[in-house]
């Protein structure tokens, strides 16, 4: 990738088709991340990252070149992302399916190794979903994904200040649980 | 007693690459995903590549080499 992420927008609203990959391939990590935590699940992480990309570039098609032009593009896709999270929590919600454990197995990837992950996921899985939805989701997208504060507060519609309180709460929330699980 | 500190490394090592397959998958469902073949034009052999879009690169093989090269660059 030559085009750093803050250059993509004008690549985009000159050549959509051609930028697009770049922009998947600057934030499919983070993304994927995000939605592991914010699912509990590797394959609905990875439907909801593939799906996320797909409107993304429909979204792209209906825009005019300036509007493209100005797109913050992180918080834009993040703002997608999480609206398929809720909506993928509200489906789990109402069949819910033994995380991590029914995920596809990677024939290739030695199954120890993968179990051990599982484990270390899991573990976290179980902290985080201690924490109310907010403070879940700001958790999740400042220190797993790495979002700036202002840059959540635009994907969630949520003031700054309160973007940081939620992160500050959530984060001494895990650290009670962490807390509690070592007594 | 867990440090603030270990919290916040404990989240940051739970980032993951995403699949090697997703930019493929998505490129597939968005009709970017090139195929490729090589044909005889009326000029000679060239290599095609095109996605539900359209034809996006018709280079004659003199001018790219092999089939590989092509598909790298397009």
């Amino acid at each position: 990738m030559t085009t750093t992420l803050d250059q993509l927008p004008i690549r985009l609203a000159v050549d959509p088709d051609g930028a697009f990959p770049d922009l998947v391939r600057h934030l499919q990590n983070g993304v994927y991340s995000g939605a592991l935590q914010l699912t509990g699940n590797r394959q609905d992480a990875e439907d909801v990252t593939q799906e996320t990309f797909v409107r993304v570039y429909r979204a792209l098609d209906g825009y005019n070149a300036d509007r493209i032009r100005h797109l913050q593009l992180r918080p834009w896709v993040w703002t997608i992302a999480l609206n398929l999270c809720r909506n993928r929590a509200r489906s789990i919600a109402r069949h819910p399916v033994a995380p991590l454990e029914g995920d596809r197995v990677d024939v290739l990837e030695d199954a120890a190794t993968q179990a051990v992950d599982n484990a270390g996921l899991e573990e976290w899985r179980r902290r985080l979903s201690a924490l109310p939805g907010p403070q879940r989701t700001a958790v999740v997208l400042h220190h797993v994904v790495g979002l700036p504060h202002a840059e959540i507060a635009e994907s969630t519609g949520r003031s700054e200040s309160t973007t940081r309180s939620d992160v500050r709460r959530g984060l001494a929330r895990l650290r009670a649980v962490i807390e509690e699980e070592a007594r | 007693m867990t440090s603030k500190d270990a919290t916040v490394e404990g989240l940051g090592a739970l980032r993951r690459p995403a699949p090697d397959t997703l930019l493929e998958t998505v490129l597939m469902r968005t009709d970017l995903a090139d195929s490729y073949t090589e044909i005889a034009g009326p000029t000679g052999r060239a290599f095609v590549a095109w996605n539900g879009r359209g034809i996006t690169a018709f280079v004659p093989v003199e001018a790219v080499g092999t089939r590989a090269d092509f598909e790298m660059r397009h």
